[in-house]
């Protein structure tokens, strides 16, 4: 019989086809007389040859391919009935050999197709490879944008077909299809590994939800993971469904879609289409949203005309694992005044971070005199045992504008964190209850009204004016400016100054410690139950004792500045003064003083020593 | 596909398979013709089942010594097998038609006028 793989060019999964068709006419034949099976196969051969002459002739085509086998033979009918047209009586009954002629690629291979191309045919070679529609992978290589950067590698990677196929299998051409298979399963891994772990992650993770365990363990990666593998999971069902939808337009009107009806891609589509949909209608993907990356919230005011509050709902998504911001932007009529209020927390878990966010209110509002009052006040804020939000606020405000911020409700133990800089004028807050920690550059910082364990206020740049402080731990920093108090009452308390002055009026202290570099120190009223430090370098020391407890010690020292204490005299400490090279005149010289006396430790390099009784007293 | 549809389908073919002999015979009794001719011509007419059908019929009229058939080269393609009829072929045709005059007039008769 005449063999046509040596007169024509046959893809593999065409020869493959023919001789499936040829083992199945044999199968049949098997019970017939041997020379007519031979006889039959010669004329279909026959048949067959014609039909590939006129196909080829026709297309144009070089090659013969699957497609046009499989064609012929539908043509020609089952082996079954052809071979049970002989007619001849059947020798014995014998167990029908079912072998289905459908061709059964065994060795297929990937490579640039030659009849499905459009530039380098790889997607063609894909789709004949997967048995996936070529179109359809045009589309995804056009429309994933790193695809065409893949299209191109693989067109280096993946033989031509042509070449491939024709004929010398060389030592050479082994090495490209076996580097060409590597390559691809490299790539593939590439792609399926990290998506299978992302998979498996999130699946044990959610099972780790569901046993009530953690599952977010505070790794930021495992969140930005699933939040990949779950954008990559929409993306590919929404994708999937445009790609149906297109398909059964296309076949409505034009009878032609890009996947063969019946085929293996539409049961699929199919399936992953339905999976979208009841995914789309059933799944709630915003709930998701917080894991991926950094979100923020923006509001926008506008003064005078309104007075805005703003809430921070419960509806707002909020990352556990990230850093929310809230950004809190407003202006005036005439643009000249910006406010942004930057909120930001992490917590140990959702709810309690955004419990966190719902429990304060910022609002921002014009008092009578026309001056911006801005509020931070806490609803609730006493029920978080840890963990308080960590509140940043980036406070624009223009020269010649007045600020106001109030606090209220901040309870023991809740630390408050302002920081507030690009401002000419005065921050004032008020009424801060709880933890306070300051921090203001480029302006003045007013603050007063505040009963808190802690405040610490933090310049640079600008004075300090603090009146009424009720607190255990004061800490007042400033780097350029006058330090300016009043009423002051805390157990432990210290006040530096790098070049300005310190001029305090009324102090009740267990600890005082005052330091300047540069500036004088000026303390009035001051009374101190354990211990106090002043020191100055350059600047001038001016003290005004109230009353000094019993046994309390106090050191007074200056290495430039001239020193003058007043001492009240129905107490009269034990004063112990020394002066390098400056005069010393003490009015305690001679005053006796008993043994539980406060003693006084008055130290001086180049100034002078004044220490004056305090008549009055 | 359901049972209906294929019953006619079978009937069909039933009712073509009875007279495609003969028209197998007749249509090789004019000139001589390779077996694709036979298909195309039995097409046109739209007598033809399955394309494949057709070689095993030849096959088994030429075992009934009913048709020859020689080799004879082809100046585009393949060498082709002609089949002509054979002078017991001949005979038989003849009866055949003759047969088939009867049965032609009398379905006539019975399923109505042409």
């Amino acid at each position: 019989m005449r063999n046509l793989n040596d007169f024509y060019s046959f893809t593999n999964e065409a020869q493959k086809a023919l001789a499936n068709f040829f083992v199945s006419i044999k199968n049949e034949g098997q019970n017939y007389p041997a020379e007519d099976i031979e006889e039959l196969m010669e004329s279909l051969t026959e048949h067959i040859e014609i039909l590939i002459c006129e196909k080829l002739r026709y297309s144009g085509n070089q090659r013969v391919d699957a497609q046009m086998i499989l064609e012929i033979l539908y043509s020609l009918g089952e082996p079954a009935e052809i071979v049970s047209e002989l007619g001849a009586e059947k020798s014995e009954r014998r167990e029908k050999v079912n072998i289905k002629y459908k061709y059964i690629p065994v060795q297929k291979m990937l490579c640039r197709s030659s009849r499905d191309r459009w530039i380098f045919g790889v997607c063609g070679g894909f789709g004949e490879y997967f048995g996936v529609s070529s179109l359809l992978l045009r589309f995804l290589f056009v429309f994933s944008g790193v695809g065409i950067l893949f299209y191109l590698l693989l067109s280096f990677l993946i033989p031509d077909e042509t070449r491939m196929e024709s004929g010398e299998k060389s030592h050479g051409a082994d090495l490209i299809i076996s580097a060409v298979r590597v390559g691809f399963l490299f790539f593939m891994s590439l792609i399926y590994i990290p998506v299978i772990a992302a998979f498996s992650i999130t699946a044990l993770m959610a099972f780790a939800g569901l046993i009530g365990l953690d599952p977010f363990l505070n790794i930021p990666f495992t969140g930005y993971l699933i939040g990949m593998v779950l954008e990559f999971t929409i993306f590919v069902l929404s994708f999937s469904v445009l790609v149906l939808l297109l398909n059964f337009i296309m076949q409505a009107h034009f009878n032609r879609g890009f996947l063969k009806i019946g085929s293996r891609n539409v049961y699929a589509f199919s399936v992953v289409a339905s999976l979208a949909v009841i995914a789309l209608v059933f799944g709630n993907f915003n709930k998701y949203n917080k894991y991926i990356g950094e979100s923020s919230e923006h509001f926008n005011f506008k003064t005078p005309q309104h007075s805005v509050t703003m809430v921070f709902d419960e509806k707002q998504s909020y990352s556990p694992l990230f850093e929310k911001n809230i950004e809190i932007t407003g202006s005036d009529e005439t643009g000249s005044i910006e406010v942004s209020v930057v909120k930001s927390s992490y917590g140990p878990d959702e709810e309690t971070a955004r419990e966190y966010c719902n429990d304060i209110e910022v609002k921002a509002d014009m008092d009578s005199e026309g001056k911006l009052l801005f509020s931070v006040s806490a609803k609730d804020i006493s029920r978080h045992y840890y963990n308080f939000p960590k509140l940043k606020f980036i406070i624009k405000i223009p020269s010649n504008m007045e600020f106001k911020v109030e606090t209220n409700n901040f309870e023991n133990k809740r630390h408050f964190r302002w920081i507030s800089w690009h401002g000419e004028n005065a921050v004032s807050i008020y009424k801060i209850k709880g933890t306070a920690e300051i921090e203001v550059e480029n302006m003045n910082l007013n603050a007063s009204d505040i009963d808190s364990q802690k405040l610490s206020l933090n310049g640079a740049n600008g004075n300090i004016y603090a009146r009424q402080i009720k607190t255990g731990d004061l800490k007042i920093q400033l780097t350029n400016g006058n330090i300016k108090a009043e009423k002051l009452e805390f157990h432990k308390g210290s006040m530096q100054s790098a070049t300005g002055n310190i001029k305090v009026e009324s102090i009740k202290a267990d600890f005082l410690k005052c330091e300047s570099k540069v500036g004088n120190i000026s303390l009035y009223k001051i009374s101190i139950n354990n211990e106090s430090e002043v020191v100055s370098k350059v600047g001038n020391i001016k003290i005004e004792y109230a009353a000094l407890e019993e046994k309390s010690s106090h050191d007074v020292s200056s290495e430039v500045g001239n020193i003058s204490l007043r001492l009240s005299y129905a107490h009269p400490p034990r004063v112990v003064a020394k002066s390098n090279v400056g005069n010393i005149f003490n009015e305690f010289e001679d005053v006796k003083f008993n043994e539980n006396s406060a003693a006084i430790n008055v130290k001086s390099k180049v100034g002078n020593i004044k220490i004056n009784k305090d008549e009055l007293d | 596909m359901n049972d209906n549809e294929n019953l006619v389908k079978n009937k069909i073919k039933e009712l073509k398979k009875g007279v495609l002999e003969l028209a197998v015979l007749k249509i090789i009794s004019d000139r001589e013709r390779y077996g694709y001719d036979i298909i195309e011509v039995l097409k046109s007419v739209s007598l033809a089942t399955s394309e494949g059908t057709i070689y095993p019929l030849l096959t088994r009229l030429k075992n009934e010594g009913l048709i020859l058939y020689k080799w004879e080269e082809s100046d585009k393609g393949p060498p082709r097998k002609y089949y002509t009829i054979s002078a017991k072929g001949s005979e038989l045709m003849a009866e055949l038609l003759n047969e088939w005059k009867k049965i032609d007039t009398g379905l006539i008769k019975i399923l109505g006028g042409r």
